[in-house]
């Protein structure tokens, strides 16, 4: 009577779709950051790490699509489930009153949009190098190995002494932690996760995750906008074009 | 009308097991040529049909509700007796069928109540299969609670909500017979009409009330499980909806009334609070566990209760009943409750309530303790009052709740209609004058799991009567009065809505015909119901039409019936010169005000015949022989 | 006190309804919430105006009759307690209160208030049960069921099935109702044998009704009068995942 279609048909296994691949990219999100944080270690530690990371071939083209099609299958997921959400109630109320649920739980759908957007943006400035080509593509710098690689502290630099940039991915940024703040107890609980002490458990995790990625990917287009991160000086014309360079 | 109740020979043990034994079956293959109206979608209703389609017949199911799963069973609260004995203390069948014959004033037949004892532990059995989450004990093991003045811990209990889980679990079995195709079940749509073809119940004429259509639908036979009458007196613990119609209908087809005299006024009601109040709120018996009753001594006390010194209250059911105290039967509470407001010691406004204190209990066990026990009750008693329980005594008054009396039934259920077979508060047959506490559900759900699927394969097996289709004129006659009837409601254009008239009657009732009747106030009815009647019929206002959702003309149907019912009642109430269980009537009391019962000419069920809407019914009687257990004055002392 | 109201009048559910506003005066705090709409009623009655039409039956909180969203919220203001068993004392003099029917395209108006909310009982009918015959049953104690089961089954079974987690959900998902059910009966060792069919039967019924899904956003079990735990969908989201891990067909 059940085929593996009626399967894929049903919210509940729908949801568990949007649950697994929604906590994949948590857990990129994470490892992104530590990546990230290099930027405090200074050009050479990071640009080794993009190197690294760049290095190693098929494995990433692996991860790569793991995570794309991740998010593909989160964004399909979403989709689907609100428009029957929004086909569930054609009439709405003239005044309706949030009772327990938080704003961040209600908007996972704008935020979640929001994030869609950033992301593609995100991976147009520093993947495809398309929103800032000059910091993209004439950056290079030499490793303490020998090594000629990208430049990506400086193009990071670039990118965040922009004031709209870095603007951009302040919101961006707090789109995320909201989308976060609910994703972890949301998506344990429909992995089924029913014990109230766990769940009490996950929606702190959930909650503290919010806040380290909050402060944590903020923490870089501020110490950039701020002076604190300075570009590495490499007497480039790339290195020339940006504020604070070889001082 | 002949009134043979069919009950079996033999010793009172061995008469079900006979009887079972005697009676015709149907073939498996067979059974599902025939189908059977249940109406009502209650214990007895949902459990009837979920238990014949079970076993292979044809079942339609009708309820007035939205879904099967609102009827009125649902509010019961306190339990459901069963003699298991697994708390060691002495109970069994026996004691159980005692108990509920001697609870009843001696009013109820022996040989039914016997058999509902005997059954009482099947339904255990049965509910805890299907579910039902009774309380346990640490050990994994049901736990038990002395209830409604039992010596004996033999009442189930799924906290304070056993009837809508026992409900629930009817209904669960009931759905898996609609998802399997076996039962079809009709919501929003109420019973009009009976139709007898023959001399044998046929099927019925109902309403949709969603779209007012009317139709007929013909069966080989008809359950009416369609609960009690509580509500003739407006104000009662039943439900807005609760109604006589369906059985009223029937009785002026042809079907014996019995003893409809017989209603039971709840003991711990909350009282009412003002003139537009639309129900009484019950509160669960088994709070007289642990609370004390008590009204001030005098009746010019103005102090607020916790000023009351103890010596100047009044804990007036502890001293008039030393061996059961606070867990009096209900009609000895309730109209020991009515004494001392009628001398003026009535608490809170308007001066009809009494205490029902907590204090002492909480004193001696910690109101942790007491909030485990009642937290429930108390959270509710604080909606309803906004007082606080656990610091102010909770105020109760009695209240109409359950009616014993009902379509006269045999051994087999079936009424003085040949094939209309009539289950739980519908039926008169188990409680005799009152009902003891716990005994409803279990009523209920013996009727519907243990009794009917037997008996009514026999009516079956025996009818010889042919298979009838609503085509028959007797179905086109019985849609053209009920057509005719809500013409006539639509027509009248008066000034007075329903409620209004329902009102006047339910106060009538409540005063002249409620806890305390006399010869005076029963004959001061008689003459009044008739001109309410009257002005009803020509200055009562129902908007709207028939062919839509319309409230108020449901309610029509409804308060018409009532009115003529109430005369009835008022009859039995008056012919039955003796007081006895719920039916008190001033003349007849012992020296301390007890019920003083005549067993010398009123050991009968009186049933009543319809003879027209002109002439007065006639009463028969059902002569009730007490063989196993001794008359015996009801003492509580 | 008196009050203003804003109510949903729909003659039925072919017709588009629309906001009616009413006065009314003298309204005793003691009232409950359904006898202040019964004085509207008598009101309108008494002006040949068709009365206002909502599911009522009870009026103690326990039939799961009465539904509406009074100012926002399912059964109004105060918290676990019923349209029924909600008194007008927890309102103010000069108040405006808007009240409209569940709304969910699973529920279709029938009228005014009043809404059709069979699909619950479908969803029962699919597998919300234990099947038992009459007669099958063995001694009840002969199956001991620890305490702290038993009473977890009875949390769950609290349910009325009125609807309000429906109503209060942004998603209009029945989540809530169905998963209570599946608790109840999965808690207990009853509940044992048909507990995977079960769970699959139920939710193929819930979306084939055409609820929303769940979000998780836990509007529902605040809006539960009986206050019945989201846990229990967690409860139902791995019996369904562990149903189809193990392969069973419903």
């Amino acid at each position: 009577m059940f085929s593996l279609f009626q399967f894929l048909r049903s919210t509940v296994f729908t949801k568990i779709v949007m649950a697994v691949t929604g906590l994949m990219i948590v857990g990129f999100l994470a490892g992104h950051l530590l990546g990230n944080l290099l930027m405090f270690s200074g050009p050479e530690k990071i640009n080794a790490y993009a190197f690294g990371l760049k290095s190693l071939g098929p494995i990433l083209w692996i991860v790569r699509l793991t995570l794309i099609s991740a998010l593909g299958l989160h964004v399909w997921s979403s989709i689907k489930l609100s428009n029957r959400n929004r086909a569930a109630r054609p009439i709405a109320y003239q005044e309706k009153k949030s009772l327990k649920s938080t704003f961040a739980s209600r908007t996972m759908m704008y935020s979640g949009l929001a994030i869609l957007f950033f992301v593609i943006y995100h991976l147009l400035h520093y993947t495809f190098g398309l929103i800032q080509p000059q910091t993209y593509f004439d950056n290079s710098y030499t490793l303490k190995s020998g090594e000629v690689v990208h430049n990506v502290f400086n193009m990071v630099v670039a990118g965040f002494q922009n004031p709209f940039i870095a603007l951009s991915y302040l919101f961006a940024i707090i789109f995320v932690s909201a989308h976060i703040s609910h994703s972890v107890s949301s998506a344990s609980r429909t992995l089924g996760i029913h014990n109230p002490k766990y769940l009490a458990l996950t929606s702190r995790i959930g909650r503290a995750l919010a806040a380290i990625f909050l402060i944590g990917y903020l923490s870089i287009p501020i110490a950039v906008f701020s002076g604190i991160i300075k570009p590495a000086c490499d007497n480039t014309e790339a290195c020339a074009a940006m504020k604070d360079c070889c001082k | 009308m002949i009134l043979d109740s069919k009950i079996p020979s033999g010793p009172i043990e061995q008469k079900w097991d006979k009887h079972r034994a005697e009676i015709k079956l149907i073939n498996p293959s067979n059974k599902r040529k025939y189908s059977i109206l249940v109406v009502g979608s209650g214990l007895a209703g949902a459990s009837a049909a979920a238990s014949l389609a079970e076993l292979g017949y044809n079942v339609d199911c009708f309820t007035f509700h939205d879904t099967p799963r609102r009827a009125h069973s649902i509010a019961a609260q306190g339990g459901i007796n069963a003699a298991k004995n697994y708390q060691n203390d002495g109970d069994s069948i026996y004691r159980l069928f005692y108990d509920t014959v001697k609870g009843g004033d001696f009013r109820a037949r022996e040989g039914n109540v016997y058999r509902l004892a005997q059954v009482s532990t099947n339904i255990i059995d049965q509910c805890v299969a299907q579910g039902v989450p009774f309380a346990r004990e640490y050990g994994g093991y049901l736990s038990n609670r002395s209830f409604g003045g039992a010596q004996v811990s033999r009442t189930f209990y799924a906290k304070g909500q056993t009837g809508q889980q026992l409900l629930l679990g009817a209904y669960s079995a009931l759905s898996r017979q609609i998802g399997a195709g076996t039962v079809t079940m009709h919501t929003r749509s109420e019973m009009m009409e009976l139709v007898v073809v023959d001399g044998h119940a046929k099927g019925i004429v109902t309403r949709d009330l969603v779209s007012g259509k009317i139709e007929s639908w013909a069966g080989d036979a008809v359950i009416l499980a369609t609960g009690g009458y509580s509500n003739v007196f407006y104000l009662s613990t039943n439900a807005m909806a609760c109604n006589v119609t369906s059985i009223w209908r029937a009785h002026k087809k042809g079907a014996g009334l019995a003893n409809p005299c017989f209603t039971q006024i709840h003991p711990t009601s909350i009282p009412q609070h003002g003139e537009y109040q639309s129900k009484l709120t019950l509160m669960s018996e088994s709070l007289r566990n642990d609370g004390r009753v008590w009204v001030p001594k005098s009746a010019t006390e103005n102090r607020a209760p916790h000023e009351i010194a103890e010596h100047d209250r009044d804990y007036y059911l502890e001293r008039k009943y030393p061996s059961f105290g606070n867990l009096s039967p209900r009609d000895i509470a309730s109209r020991a409750a009515k004494e001392v407001c009628d001398e003026g010691r009535g608490v809170g406004p308007g001066g009809r309530g009494v205490y029902l204190d907590f204090s002492a209990a909480i004193h001696r066990l910690g109101e942790k303790t007491i909030a485990e026990r009642y937290g429930n009750l108390f959270e509710m008693y604080e909606r309803i009052t906004g007082e606080n329980p656990y610091k102010v005594p909770m105020r109760i008054y009695p209240a109409p709740h359950y009616t014993m009396g009902g379509l006269w039934v045999d051994y087999n259920l079936m009424s003085t209609i040949p094939g209309l077979h009539v289950l739980g508060e519908a039926n008169f047959s188990d409680h005799g004058a009152n009902r003891l506490g716990a005994s409803a559900l279990m009523q209920g759900l013996a009727d519907g799991y243990f009794v009917i699927p037997y008996t009514i394969g026999h009516y079956l097996a025996t009818d010889t009567g042919n298979k009838v289709g609503t085509d028959h004129p007797e179905f086109k006659k019985a849609e053209a009065e009920v057509q005719a009837r809500l013409h006539t409601f639509l027509s009248i254009k008066g000034k007075r809505t329903t409620s209004s008239f329902h009102k006047e009657l339910g106060m009538l009732m409540w005063n002249n015909c409620g806890m305390a009747r006399s010869e005076a106030s029963l004959q001061q009815a008689l003459s009044r119901i008739p001109e309410i009647k009257e002005e009803f019929w020509n200055n009562v206002n129902v908007l709207g039409s028939g062919l839509e959702m319309n409230s108020a003309l449901e309610q029509a149907g409804r308060v018409a019936d009532f009115l003529e019912f109430a005369e009835l009642m008022c009859w039995d109430a008056l012919e039955r010169d003796e007081s006895c269980g719920g039916h008190f009537r001033t003349e007849h009391q012992t020296q301390d005000g007890e019920a003083k019962r005549d067993d010398q000419d009123f050991c009968h069920s009186a049933v009543w015949e319809y003879t027209g809407t002109n002439s007065k019914s006639i009463r028969h009687k059902e002569e009730l022989k007490f063989e196993n257990i001794q008359l015996a004055t009801r003492s509580y002392k | 006190m008196n009050l203003q109201l804003k109510v949903w009048r729909q003659q039925n559910a072919n017709t588009k309804g629309n906001f009616t506003d009413y006065t009314l005066n003298e309204i005793s705090p003691d009232m409950s919430f359904l006898e202040m709409l019964d004085v509207l009623n008598e009101q309108l009655l008494g002006c040949g105006q068709d009365p206002v039409a909502f599911d009522h039956d009870c009026r103690e909180g326990i039939c799961g009759s009465c539904s509406m969203m009074i100012n926002g919220k399912p059964h109004g203001p105060e918290n676990m307690t019923t349209t029924c068993q909600l008194h007008m004392r927890k309102f103010n003099d000069g108040d405006n209160i808007v009240i409209e029917p569940w709304r969910a395209s699973a529920f279709p108006v029938i009228k005014d208030l009043a809404v059709n909310r069979s699909a619950f009982d479908r969803i029962i009918q699919a597998g919300g049960f234990i099947s038992v015959n009459t007669g099958n049953a063995q001694d009840g104690n002969t199956l001991p069921i620890p305490k702290p089961d038993a009473d977890a089954a009875m949390d769950a079974a609290a349910c009325i099935g009125c609807g309000a987690c429906v109503a209060a959900c942004k998603n209009a998902s029945a989540m809530l109702f169905t998963a209570a059910k599946i608790a109840h009966l999965g808690y207990l060792p009853q509940g044992q044998p048909e507990r995977h069919k079960r769970v699959l039967r139920m939710v193929h019924q819930m979306d084939s009704e055409g609820f929303g899904n769940c979000t998780n956003t836990l509007d529902c079990e605040a809006a539960c009068p009986k206050g019945i735990s989201a846990d229990n969908i967690a409860k139902l989201n791995q019996d369904y995942l562990k149903a189809k891990l193990r392969g069973i067909s419903a």
